[in-house]
């Protein structure tokens, strides 16, 4: 039976409408043999390394805000004053990507993340 | 009343807004979708025609009844616990998305925006169709899987004396994750050369647009229910120039007035989208002329234009939280 949900979550044009959380989860599917790459992801950049090492931080669920996991508490925000958060930024600290990426360019609804 | 926060545990421009609410009184809560199932539940049930109940974490309990606008900042998506195979996986997301998702978009909240119409409004097709039609200036743009078409518009434009040729650019995000790192495609002309081997263009859309010349800056309105505040962004390198997100270091931020025209087309061009916050971009022309270049990021970044600029973004969008409405945008979650 092809239900209002399956053609809600299949429709190839209006499914964008069903993305809630948004972003598209990446799975480990099997690949396919290797045929033509599409043409629009020729000339690909790596992204960018990080170039100045956050502090370690932790999310306060009481102040709702995050804090510098250094004994301070103080606002995480008061250490990066002025910093943009549109850049994109990809923690180097040890974690395998992209767990560890702090990717922060304007929100995509189908953004890859992990999953 | 309360407003609900959802974004990243990580994120400083929610944290912000988190502090701007409360020198207002607001109540706030912030919580990431990512957090459900294991650390955020929900509890909801239909009385009165409307959804009662509440979302728990170990830290709080936020009752949907008072929630009375919604901040769609950037949540991640739903983190189910180890042991569960693809299949279990695929199915608990789906019904996560449907089930607390749908439990939140039936919130008679002003939401700032609604995820399904903030998700419609990235299709960039639809937003130049819609920009063209609410009488802005919108860049020639072809969207093809067909090599000659490509040929043909790249003709099309290889004279004009104040046309800077083809470019190329994703309609979505513009990265992948292949071989365990995130890769970009940013925006870049179409080379002559490259004509000459256009395998691929065939396997699915691409798009392809005049590049807007000469090109005096790019420049970026952020709109916040019915308030629009313009940034010039002024590149100093010839990459930032066609892609600032190329190259920040090479950015500086000017804040500029919207012209009239402009900001009527911008305000008429939310409406038709039905979103009450966009970071909208631009290119200014030497002329003074502003091109629509296809780009309304229902999920903008702002908190660097904010920073540098000391424009008071985080203020603005926090009285919109805190006193809506927004004229011209939906503020019920039935559908539109």
């Amino acid at each position: 039976m092809t239900s209002a949900r399956s053609r809600f979550l299949d429709d190839p044009v209006a499914t964008v409408s069903g993305q809630f959380a948004l972003c598209r989860p990446l799975t480990d599917p099997e690949l396919d043999e290797p045929g033509t790459r599409p043409w629009g992801l020729r000339d690909l950049v790596s992204a960018d390394p990080v170039t100045t090492a956050l502090p370690p931080v932790r999310y306060d669920h009481q102040r709702q805000v995050t804090v510098l996991d250094d004994g301070t508490d103080r606002l995480f925000i008061a250490t990066v004053a002025g910093a943009p958060t549109a850049p994109t930024t990809q923690r180097t600290d040890g974690e395998d990507p992209p767990s560890s990426e702090d990717w922060k360019n304007d929100f995509a609804p189908d953004e890859p993340c992990p999953f | 009343m309360s407003v609900l926060i959802l974004a990243e545990s990580l994120d400083p421009s929610a944290d912000r807004m988190v502090l701007a609410l409360a020198s207002r009184d607001v109540p706030t809560h912030r919580l990431d979708t990512a957090w459900f199932p294991t650390h955020l539940a929900v509890d909801a049930r239909l009385r009165d025609r409307r959804w009662a109940g509440r979302l728990r974490t170990p830290y709080r309990d936020v009752e949907l009844e008072d929630v009375d606008a919604i901040w769609y900042r950037s949540p991640a998506t739903f983190q189910f616990p180890p042991g569960l195979s693809l299949a279990e996986r695929q199915h608990a997301h789906i019904e996560a998305k449907l089930g607390l998702g749908g439990v939140l978009l039936a919130l008679p909240a002003r939401w700032v925006n609604r995820p399904d119409l903030s998700a419609t409004a990235c299709y960039k097709p639809l937003q130049l169709a819609t920009a063209a039609r609410v009488g802005l200036v919108v860049a020639d743009t072809l969207v093809t899987s067909i090599a000659g078409a490509l040929r043909q518009f790249v003709t099309d434009h290889a004279s004009g004396a104040a046309e800077g040729g083809v470019i190329t650019k994703m309609f979505a995000s513009n990265s992948i994750i292949e071989d365990d790192g995130r890769k970009v495609a940013f925006t870049r002309p179409v080379r002559v050369d490259d004509l000459d081997d256009l395998a691929g263009i065939e396997t699915t859309a691409h798009q392809f647009q005049v590049r807007v010349a000469p090109k005096a800056f790019d420049a970026r309105i952020v709109v916040i229910g019915t308030r629009q505040f313009g940034f010039a962004i002024h590149a100093t390198t010839d990459q930032a120039r066609l892609d600032f997100r190329r190259d920040y270091q090479a950015l500086h931020y000017e804040r500029i007035s919207v012209p009239g025209d402009v900001a009527a087309g911008v305000g008429a061009l939310m409406v038709e989208l039905g979103l009450a916050f966009a970071a909208i971009d631009f290119v200014v022309r030497t002329d003074g002329q502003w091109v629509f270049i296809g780009d309304v990021n229902p999920g903008g970044q702002y908190g660097w234009l904010e920073a540098d600029t000391d424009a008071p973004l985080t203020d603005a969008l926090a009285d919109l939280l805190a006193h809506g409405p927004v004229p011209g945008a939906p503020t019920t979650g039935a559908a539109a």
